[in-house]
């Protein structure tokens, strides 16, 4: 078993029959298949948190959250579809109330402009920070999330307006805003 | 054209939508400056970084913590279940009782002398008793207060129907001195008037039945008979406390 799970903690999309395999043992009620199922994604998960929040503590923090409401919503997960697909859209809706629950939990944070973000512009970047963590890190947060839910977890553009309660133009200008912010943060880091 | 109009359009580029003369525009400005070339590259590389991030290591024990959260999750919506359980048993339980105990009360056993209940009467005997008072014990039917012969005129409270209104028949119960009767589903009896401004006992139904106690088989010209309530020092007319 743990030879396959380890296997899952790559790209996405990578051991999805294992993935689905699990769910369904989970939502049997099997707590076994349900750990598995977390060892296998807890990688991913945990980073996409983290490069979200960019704040270590949160991050796990939503990582426990977007597991904690899978096994709530495993029985509603139909064996004959794909897990993946609907395991990220999932977490996606995750992330996005969370983010919403912390920043109005911390009054005066805008998700709008991302220079009074502290998730924005957290200076402390986490360990092992890549060129492009760091880039990321500089973004407003409501670019942040849409370039994460499109380009990494591989959610369509109607999906991502859905989550973000936007429309699929606005999503569009955002994605576009967001990777010429990253295009110059990079090319200004790697001159 | 300006290097950071061109860079400004990589995304565009890269995702087809510069078609025409602008996009041509841009290719010729990327063929002749390595910087923007440069640009062009990290713009082309970003969506693949993105779609294969390195993902640092959860803390430790993370799955091990989530897993048993799951656990306490699963537990405490399996134990709301069993009280939701139980609770829907005893509440089925307690209907079936309260049925079956209305239907006891309105068919005796067989072999007792036929009392007329009415046949939305609970139990004739209260269970409790009035404040200050012990609950009571079943006394002999002549030591209560206003027993009144089931087949006489019984004074009724105000709030009672008038003669003439459609009154469901007692249900003839059975006394262990005679034959059971034959048990009529429901009649129609006239109920007679209350005397209007007095304070009138509720009548009740002796138990166990007296031998002068005859049944009120006939429908006709027997009023229904209401079960009094423990007797008390005053009479009081107040609402049955068994009575639905």
């Amino acid at each position: 078993m743990d030879d396959h799970l380890r296997i899952l903690g790559g790209k996405p999309g990578q051991g999805e029959s294992a993935g689905r395999d699990l769910a369904v043992r989970a939502a049997t009620g099997d707590a076994d298949a349900f750990e598995s199922l977390v060892r296998a994604y807890e990688r991913r998960v945990y980073g996409f948190a983290l490069r979200y929040l960019r704040d270590p503590h949160e991050a796990a923090d939503l990582a426990q959250e977007i597991f904690l409401r899978l096994y709530r919503k495993l029985d509603r997960f139909d064996p004959a579809r794909q897990f993946e697909p609907w395991f990220w859209k999932l977490a996606a809706r995750v992330s996005a109330d969370y983010l919403v629950r912390l920043t109005a939990a911390r009054r005066g944070v805008s998700l709008e402009d991302g220079r009074e973000d502290r998730y924005a512009t957290n200076d402390a970047a986490p360990t092992g920070e890549t060129a492009l963590g760091s880039a990321l890190s500089r973004l407003p947060v409501s670019y942040r999330l849409p370039l994460l839910l499109h380009y990494e977890l591989g959610l369509t553009l109607h999906e991502v307006a859905e989550i973000t309660e936007s429309t699929v133009s606005a999503v569009k200008s955002r994605l576009h805003r967001a990777r010429l912010d990253l295009q110059r943060e990079l090319h200004r880091e790697l001159l | 054209m300006e290097c950071d109009l061109v860079q400004s359009l990589l995304p565009a580029l890269l995702d087809g939508e510069l078609d025409g003369p602008a996009g041509r525009l841009v290719q010729a400005h990327l063929a002749a400056c390595p910087t923007c070339r440069r640009a062009h590259a990290i713009a082309g590389a970003i969506p693949r970084l993105l779609a294969n991030p390195a993902n640092p290591d959860p803390p430790a024990s993370f799955a091990s913590d989530v897993a048993r959260k799951a656990r306490r999750i699963h537990r405490r919506s399996s134990g709301r279940n069993a009280i939701l359980a139980v609770a829907v048993a005893v509440l089925a339980g307690g209907a079936g009782a309260a049925w079956a105990a209305v239907w006891t009360e309105r068919v005796p056993p067989t072999g007792s002398s036929p009392v007329a209940v009415a046949p939305d009467s609970p139990p004739v005997w209260p269970t409790t008793a009035p404040p200050g008072r012990a609950a009571p014990a079943m006394p002999p039917a002549s030591s209560r207060s206003t027993p009144q012969p089931p087949a006489a005129p019984a004074p009724v409270p105000a709030s009672t129907p008038t003669p003439g209104d459609l009154t469901p028949a007692p249900a003839p119960t059975c006394g262990s001195s005679k034959a059971c009767p034959a048990l009529s589903p429901i009649a129609v009896v006239p109920v007679s008037p209350a005397p209007t401004g007095s304070v009138a006992p509720v009548p009740i139904t002796p138990w166990p039945p007296s031998p002068s106690d005859t049944p009120t088989p006939s429908p006709s010209d027997t009023p229904a008979p209401t079960p009094e309530p423990f007797p008390t020092d005053s009479p009081s007319v107040g609402p049955d406390p068994i009575t639905p």
